[in-house]
């Protein structure tokens, strides 16, 4: 699973800049979340201009899998409860903890700091991923 | 590769036939019957990959009825609570209107533990069939707010709005929204009013925004609507989006005129709480508890119930149980129970049949001293909750 992520981020990551360069921006799921998002559609600008930037993330821990406990990667949701569906495509943020590195699932709204992809990462044809996060913090 | 003969070209029509003939010998892939649908109903459970689950789920619920043996075999194979919310919710947005599709969803629609229960009312309220007009209206009072939602909106969808209307004046917010969403995309626009509130909403319980969800349902909707987005930024302030806002609604009003009703205004929250307790539940509905520094015990999601504790009931309360430092109790499907403590810092979430003794002690002193203030509607409905909660003894 992580082979799979991290391969996605590394597309994404060869032309990139050094990961951390200045304050972080917040960024919300108000603006991430605030469109339908199809893919292949262009993203709206205000999105798409936190590619390639250092930005903090609030929302819920989860994993794809169901998985708990110490985790290399995880994904930010904003509500705890997937009770009204899974979430949509602009509804997550696919986190990657550093190489070699973990973090503990945490109950309640956590801080994610890191540099943050924006960018369509297909598996089997299908998009998997629609926002990538290099983890830098978790508070 | 197959050589297509030559066709003379006057001979359009044989043409026509003749290479649909030879699509369907060569080209057009198995036949429904051969595709292994057990494959594809595994993957939607069990990929590591949440979109790869959904994306084999939808192929599944899209089949019909050719996939749906395949569903039926998972389920009795390994329970119902074994089937995900992916499939369940791929089935309430496929199209297909087969006889074996709405059975099954009947059958989850139906089944008053079946977790996904609500995403199955959804799927039978898009397929807009009027005979299930019975079914909607009878779930209109379920405890469970997301099916209340499903209800409203199946007789949404089939223009039964008389009823539908009944849902804005709802005691959970997220009902009235999503209601006056499917009313307003229906064309009836006596749902505005409720946008418009929905829209200055930034209120959080906890941690949980759900004035901020619920603002940024209403801005999509409204946005599409009112084709402009008058400045308003989705998750900024209401300060902030105030002028948007008074665009919005000055823009809603013009439109309804003299049918503008006032909607349901939800009350602003800046009181500052000590602590909180949420049970969300996909069977049973929500509940959700604070308490404040001035003793008083604040319910539901807006708070419109204040009950004033005594010293011993708040004492206990605000010091919370003692738990052993494990904040996650067993696995959390749908349904949870978390409370959070700000004076002594702790906080636990656990799934069903998984809450530890001490806590559920916790929570049982509470319903008790609530009994003691008059509040037994709220005793029993706590109660009740704790049941489902409770660890098992070894």
């Amino acid at each position: 699973m992580k082979t799979a992520v991290l391969t996605a981020l590394a597309f994404v990551l060869l032309p990139s800049q050094p990961t951390r360069c200045g304050d972080p921006e917040e960024v919300t799921f108000g603006i991430l979340a605030g469109f339908d998002y199809e893919e292949g559609m262009e993203l709206p600008a205000d999105v798409s201009g936190y590619n390639g930037k250092q930005v903090s993330v609030s929302g819920f821990m989860a994993t794809e899998d169901g998985s708990e406990g110490d985790v290399e990667y995880f994904i930010i949701i904003n509500d705890a409860c997937g009770c009204e569906g899974t979430p949509k495509m602009n509804e997550m943020v696919f986190c990657v903890m550093p190489s070699g590195e973990t973090t503990r699932l945490k109950d309640g709204r956590v801080m994610v700091t890191g540099k943050f992809h924006v960018s369509e990462e297909k598996e089997e044809g299908v998009v998997v991923s629609l926002y990538g996060l290099e983890v830098d913090s978790v508070k | 590769m197959v050589l297509l003969p030559k066709i003379p070209a006057t001979s359009w029509s044989a043409a026509g036939t003749c290479t649909l003939w030879l699509v369907m010998a060569h080209v057009t892939p198995c036949p429904a019957q051969d595709t292994d649908w057990a494959a594809y109903v595994e993957k939607a459970h069990n990929h590591r990959r949440i979109m790869l689950r959904r994306a084999a789920a939808r192929k599944v619920a899209d089949a019909g009825a050719a996939a749906v043996p395949a569903v039926r075999a998972f389920q009795k194979k390994h329970g119902r609570d074994a089937i995900r919310m992916v499939l369940v919710s791929s089935y309430a947005v496929s199209k297909t209107t087969d006889a074996a599709t709405l059975g099954l969803l009947l059958e989850w629609a139906g089944d008053r533990d079946f977790y996904w229960r609500s995403q199955a009312l959804k799927g039978l309220a898009n397929r807009r069939r009027p005979e299930l007009k019975k079914l909607f209206t009878s779930n209109l009072q379920d405890p469970a707010y997301l099916t209340r939602i499903e209800a409203g909106r199946g007789l949404c969808l089939l223009g039964d709005h008389s009823r539908t209307l009944g849902l804005l004046a709802d005691v959970d917010p997220r009902v009235r929204l999503r209601v006056a969403v499917c009313l307003v995309e229906e064309g009836n626009d006596r749902g505005l009013p409720t946008l418009i509130e929905a829209l200055r909403q930034e209120t959080s319980f906890l941690d949980y925004p759900w004035g901020q969800i619920g603002a940024i349902v209403a801005f999509k909707t409204m946005r599409k609507l009112a084709a402009q987005d008058f400045g308003f930024v989705p998750g900024e302030s209401r300060t902030k989006n105030g002028d948007a806002v008074a665009g919005f609604e000055k823009w809603a009003r013009v439109r309804l005129g003299k049918n503008w009703v006032d909607p349901v205004q939800i009350p602003g929250d800046d009181t500052s709480y000590l602590g909180g307790i949420e049970i969300r539940s996909c069977r049973n509905g929500d509940m959700f508890l604070r308490w404040t520094a001035d003793q008083v015990l604040v319910i539901g999601l807006e708070g419109r119930t204040r009950i004033q504790l005594d010293d011993s009931a708040f004492s206990n309360l605000d010091a919370g149980p003692q738990t052993t430092g494990e904040t996650r109790h067993g696995k959390v499907v749908c349904d949870f129970l978390r409370w959070a403590c700000k004076t002594t810092g702790k906080s636990q979430k656990a799934a069903p049949k998984a809450l530890p003794a001490e806590s559920s002690k916790w929570l049982e002193s509470l319903a008790k001293a609530l009994d003691k203030k008059g509040a037994s509607e709220f005793t029993k409905r706590l109660q009740n909750r704790l049941q489902q909660f409770r660890a098992r003894r070894p």
